[in-house]
């Protein structure tokens, strides 16, 4: 019994490690598709602020009067960056009216190789960061009483490795998920917000600006791919490493149109992305009675078959925004 | 317009054959074409460096081109590289297994080496290096496997249990995960040692998720065969206190305090051995050259600070007095490949 909750717990907790990126990155498609802005550039700028992080904060590491703060300097820069990359993404799509998906795989191009470019020219180390101490990096906290609790049977454990042990940004990426709620439902941006993704003419017929709204929109996601990406490469690693987005925006996309792109439902969709992939890792070597040892494969495989069976079999029908990937044009 | 674009094509054209033809007049121009990019800390990085060396000391050409892993665009690569170098090293060959033997045939005059296996065919111009990756994991596995039951280290638990992450079940990662089970079971055949496959090399969330998946089965001291997917693991080994084991380059600047020792394939190494037999005309053009602990192709990192600070004196006697019982023949390691 002790041992059932101590593995169980185990696999929780790595579930939460592994969702947070995708729960951060499909917030970010959120706020901009609820606005009527398709965002298929959410892995470039996840990548691209994995980057902007783990340049700060290795460039401040050694640094006597930033060093302390190296972990939020490179949390800043990756917003920064992220922030940059959705306006981009904004003055293309909505100022200049283009195509928002080609907008966004263009992001996604230009993050994959200009990561490397400058983190080659700058550490000259293959396109990879320097290694983080901890010191630099948003390392494990434990709450209080968790060591003290740890033997207390079932309680215990779950506190212990499940609720505490993570570091800040995780407890974040949890908060957001409700705070996401409250804006999108409780607020008149996110009135309008919800407005301008489904009928942008009446939002503009009530003389609010089409134009800001979706920036603003683009802005938000900035903010959330700028935590996704700092969790990459500072929080959950030490360095930056090519490529290590590893295609998580897409499959925070996936599990934006999952949860029909409402905040609680997302974050239900990622643990559950995260809970396959945590279960899969611990499958690997252990043999299932009359089968034997299941091949390595197709345990591999294991998340994305249950996730194309459970999209096509519960989803049932998804409606994407009425408005979304439609440029707004006054007055045709 | 068009008139323009033809005219700057046949310039471009013009000035890359003349570029060829004025470094190919007296030195040797050499080629490495990797599948991937640099900043792997393994199999490209290593290769670079060996032909950077040979530069340095050999006075060598050397260009690289980075196939950063678009499978599509390899045969490509390796036709300009076939064009502008004289001794073209494929790295790592089996990527390049489908048009090689194509490739090799239109370009006879040049010498293709094919890193890491054995070429398909038997063309009179490429010549096959393979490392024997099992038997320097042998020696990483004595090391765990002697030192797993020590529980006098801080982080070593009781239990007879090892780990592997692994970034791919193929016959090369493969190999690396046989010689260390031989050398583990050679100093305790009860030794349980368990693998985990990340499916990429440069995935270290999958990494470390993968290494605390051991750690938490009971392993203390987990071998990492997986590239940069391989500093995952490392980071999960600071995170429980416990140890790892580099491979491919020294790692031990990543975790000083964490790294017992690395099992260094040195790419480089067989590199710059290879250009110089070449120069001075005694490298073979076809067939197998392997690079064992005999010929310094794979070996432990004895005199890295992590092993001189991490691993008992004993451990390190045994591994050499292995490593010159494999060399002497022994010892027999079987590879899988």
């Amino acid at each position: 019994m002790e041992t059932t909750v101590t593995d169980l717990v185990l696999i929780l907790a790595s579930t939460v490690r592994l969702s947070v990126p995708l729960i951060f990155t499909a917030l970010a498609g959120l706020y901009a598709e609820r606005s009527g802005v398709f965002d298929i550039g959410l892995e470039g700028k996840m990548l691209f602020s994995a980057f902007a992080a783990a340049s700060m904060a290795a460039v401040v590491a050694q640094s006597p009067t930033f060093g302390p703060y190296a972990a939020w300097l490179g949390l800043a820069a990756a917003i920064a960056t992220s922030i940059l990359l959705s306006l981009l993404h904004g003055y293309a799509s909505i100022t200049q009216r283009g195509n928002q998906i080609i907008s966004g795989v263009a992001i996604n191009f230009i993050a994959s190789g200009l990561t490397i470019q400058l983190g080659n020219a700058w550490f000259g180390q293959g396109g990879r960061t320097p290694q983080l101490p901890n010191s630099a990096r948003f390392t494990e906290l434990t709450l209080p009483f968790a060591d003290a609790l740890r033997p207390v049977p079932i309680i215990g454990p779950i506190y212990a490795n499940l609720i505490s042990g993570h570091n800040i940004l995780v407890y974040i990426a949890f908060l957001a998920v409700p705070f996401t709620w409250w804006v999108l439902y409780r607020t008149r941006f996110g009135l309008r917000l919800r407005a301008v993704g489904e009928n942008p003419g009446a939002v503009d017929t009530a003389g609010i600006s089409v134009t800001w709204l979706r920036y603003r929109a683009l802005i938000c996601g900035g903010i959330l791919g700028g935590f996704a990406g700092t969790y990459l490469s500072i929080a959950q690693s030490a360095s930056f490493i090519r490529e290590m987005s590893a295609g998580k925006g897409f499959i925070a996309l996936a599990a934006l149109v999952f949860a029909k792109w409402r905040p609680v439902p997302v974050l239900f969709t990622c643990l559950l992305f995260g809970f396959l992939d945590a279960v899969a890792i611990r499958l690997q070597g252990t043999s299932i009675p009359g089968i034997g040892e299941v091949p390595v494969q197709f345990i591999q495989a294991l998340p994305y078959v249950l996730t194309v069976i459970l999209l096509a079999g519960f989803i049932g029908h998804a409606t994407p925004p009425k408005a979304g990937g439609v440029p707004y044009v006054k007055e045709r | 317009m068009h008139r323009t674009i033809k005219f700057l094509g046949v310039a471009a054209i013009a000035l890359m054959s003349a570029a060829t033809v004025a470094s190919a007049a007296d030195k040797l121009s050499v080629v490495q074409v990797a599948s991937g990019a640099l900043g792997d800390g393994g199999i490209f990085d290593s290769g670079d460096a060996g032909l950077k060396k040979a530069v340095t000391d050999l006075g060598i050409d050397y260009k690289l081109i980075e196939g950063q892993q678009r499978s599509n665009l390899l045969s490509d690569f390796l036709s300009e590289a076939a064009d502008s170098g004289q001794v073209i090293f494929v790295n790592p060959g089996y990527q390049f297994d489908s048009f090689l033997p194509d490739i090799a045939g239109q370009h006879a005059d040049k010498t293709f080496v094919y890193t890491d296996g054995v070429a398909p065919g038997e063309a009179p111009n490429v010549v096959s290096i393979s490392y024997a990756e099992h038997e320097g994991s042998y020696l990483a596995g004595i090391m765990a496997a002697m030192m797993t039951t020590r529980t006098d280290i801080p982080g070593i638990n009781d239990k007879k249990v090892l780990g592997i992450v692994g970034a791919f079940d193929n016959p090369v990662i493969n190999n690396f995960i046989a010689g260390f089970k031989q050398g583990a079971a050679s100093v305790d055949p009860a030794m349980d040692v368990q693998v985990r496959y990340a499916g990429s090399y440069t995935d270290p969330a999958k990494g470390k998720e993968l290494a605390l998946s051991l750690y938490d089965a009971g392993a203390d001291i987990v071998y990492q065969v997986a590239a940069t997917t391989g500093d995952g693991v490392i980071l999960a080994a600071k995170e429980r206190k416990a140890w790892a084991i580099g491979v491919d380059t020294d790692k031990c600047s990543q975790g000083p305090e964490v790294v017992l020792s690395s099992m260094i394939k040195d790419v480089g190494r067989s590199y710059y051995e290879y250009v110089k037999d070449y120069i001075a005309g005694t490298a073979p053009k076809s067939g197998k050259i392997e690079f064992g602990l005999s010929r310094g192709g794979v070996g432990m990192t004895y005199d890295s600070a992590c092993t001189q600070k991490n691993v008992p004196a004993d451990v390190i006697a045994a591994m050499k007095a292995a490593q010159e019982k494999i060399v002497s023949g022994e010892i027999k390691v079987t590879s899988t490949k």
